[in-house]
């Protein structure tokens, strides 16, 4: 899947913003926004970034950044799924449960909403969340990267990464912007835009 | 922004890839070196009438008259697996569509020790790929534009009749 992996996947984003930061401000803004840093219990969905030798080095202290003109790091995201079956019959019995102790008849919308609240928080908490890896390679003189992962959470939670961290809004490529980099010739884009 | 639907253009570039690997015109030369491009394995159709697919594996494909025909049949391509030969080092890859997007690059293990060294020489090959795809699509778009598309057009037409 990945740079290291028999068969390499890796899909390309582009930016227009400027990308200008030396090692030492790339990895002081790599560690702000890491998976460590970022994480929360509460949330179901946690993402943030990771040396790319993960999980072998943790910090961005001690990991590689550079690699030629290449800037490689990678992207944790981890999901958590609570079992719809499991939370149904947990949440029966857990309104069972709250009637005896308030000694209660109904329960209210408002009651309702509290168990469930309460049943969630509780699942999410111990839930074991499927976690992905996304390497990243970013090649700032061409202002492009390139990901080993393309489904549309791992995109939306990159690109909030991104500008988060660096400022930058990525996208991904159309026909026309592919052909319009490979050409870089207005000129003869707009014969191509013609066809 | 710009809007307009040139999806059409990505089939035609994996079929210029395939007329340049049957007219013979399929060397390149990327890093000062000299590489030649063919399709190794499978070749997927699709017909934009109906939309039936047809998915053509041969360890032939040169020899595979189920793909003549396809063609012939203005068939367009909608995947195609190739193969990059060099001197010294054979890369494949999977061309997709829709978008257009190169997957799969099967590169050698490298056989260096250190991290680092292993990092860089498979990012080494996905340079060249990258170069690959960069130089020929813009030659394809180049060509498109100009009119000897048609000709070349014309001229692989010819040759399927020969064979066909």
């Amino acid at each position: 899947m990945g740079i290291l992996s028999g068969s390499m996947n890796l899909f390309r984003v582009y930016f227009n913003d400027p990308f200008s930061f030396n090692t030492l401000q790339l990895s002081d803004i790599l560690e702000q926004y890491s998976f460590n840093a970022l994480y929360s219990d509460e949330k179901n969905i946690n993402y943030g970034f990771v040396p790319f030798e993960y999980p072998e080095k943790e910090s961005f202290q001690d990991s590689s950044l550079l690699y030629g003109e290449h800037i490689l790091f990678g992207m944790r995201y981890d999901e958590k799924k609570i079992n719809a079956k499991y939370f149904n019959l947990e949440f029966v019995a857990l309104k069972k449960k709250f009637m005896e102790e308030n000694r209660k008849e109904f329960l209210s919308k408002m009651d309702v909403e509290f168990i469930k609240n309460t049943l969630t928080n509780r699942l999410t908490k111990s839930a074991v969340p499927n976690s992905t890896i996304v390497e990243i390679l970013l090649v700032p003189e061409n202002k492009e990267a390139f990901i080993s992962v393309q489904t549309t959470k791992i995109f939306e939670a990159l690109s909030h990464l991104f500008k988060s961290a660096f400022d930058i809004s990525i996208y991904q490529e159309t026909f026309v912007e592919l052909a319009k980099r490979v050409l870089n010739s207005p000129s003869k884009m707009d014969r191509v835009l013609q066809l | 922004m710009i809007k307009k639907d040139l999806s059409f253009l990505e089939n035609e570039y994996l079929q210029f890839l395939l007329m340049n690997y049957f007219i013979g015109e399929n060397e390149i030369e990327l890093n000062t070196e000299y590489y030649t491009y063919l399709p190794k394995g499978k070749v997927s159709f699709i017909s934009p009438e109906n939309g039936e697919k047809v998915d053509i594996e041969s360890s032939n494909i040169s020899d595979c008259a189920e793909m003549y025909t396809s063609l012939k049949d203005s068939k367009v391509i909608k995947q195609i697996t190739m193969t990059l030969n060099g001197k010294n080092i054979t890369i494949d890859f999977v061309l997709k569509t829709s978008p257009l997007r190169i997957t799969g690059i099967v590169a050698p293990k490298s056989l260096a020790e250190e991290f680092d060294d292993k990092v860089m020489e498979r990012l080494l090959y996905f340079d060249l790929i990258k170069q690959f795809y960069q130089k020929t699509l813009k030659s394809f778009l180049e060509l498109r534009i100009s009119d000897d598309w048609q000709q070349l057009l014309k001229n692989f037409e010819d040759y399927l009749s020969k064979i066909v």
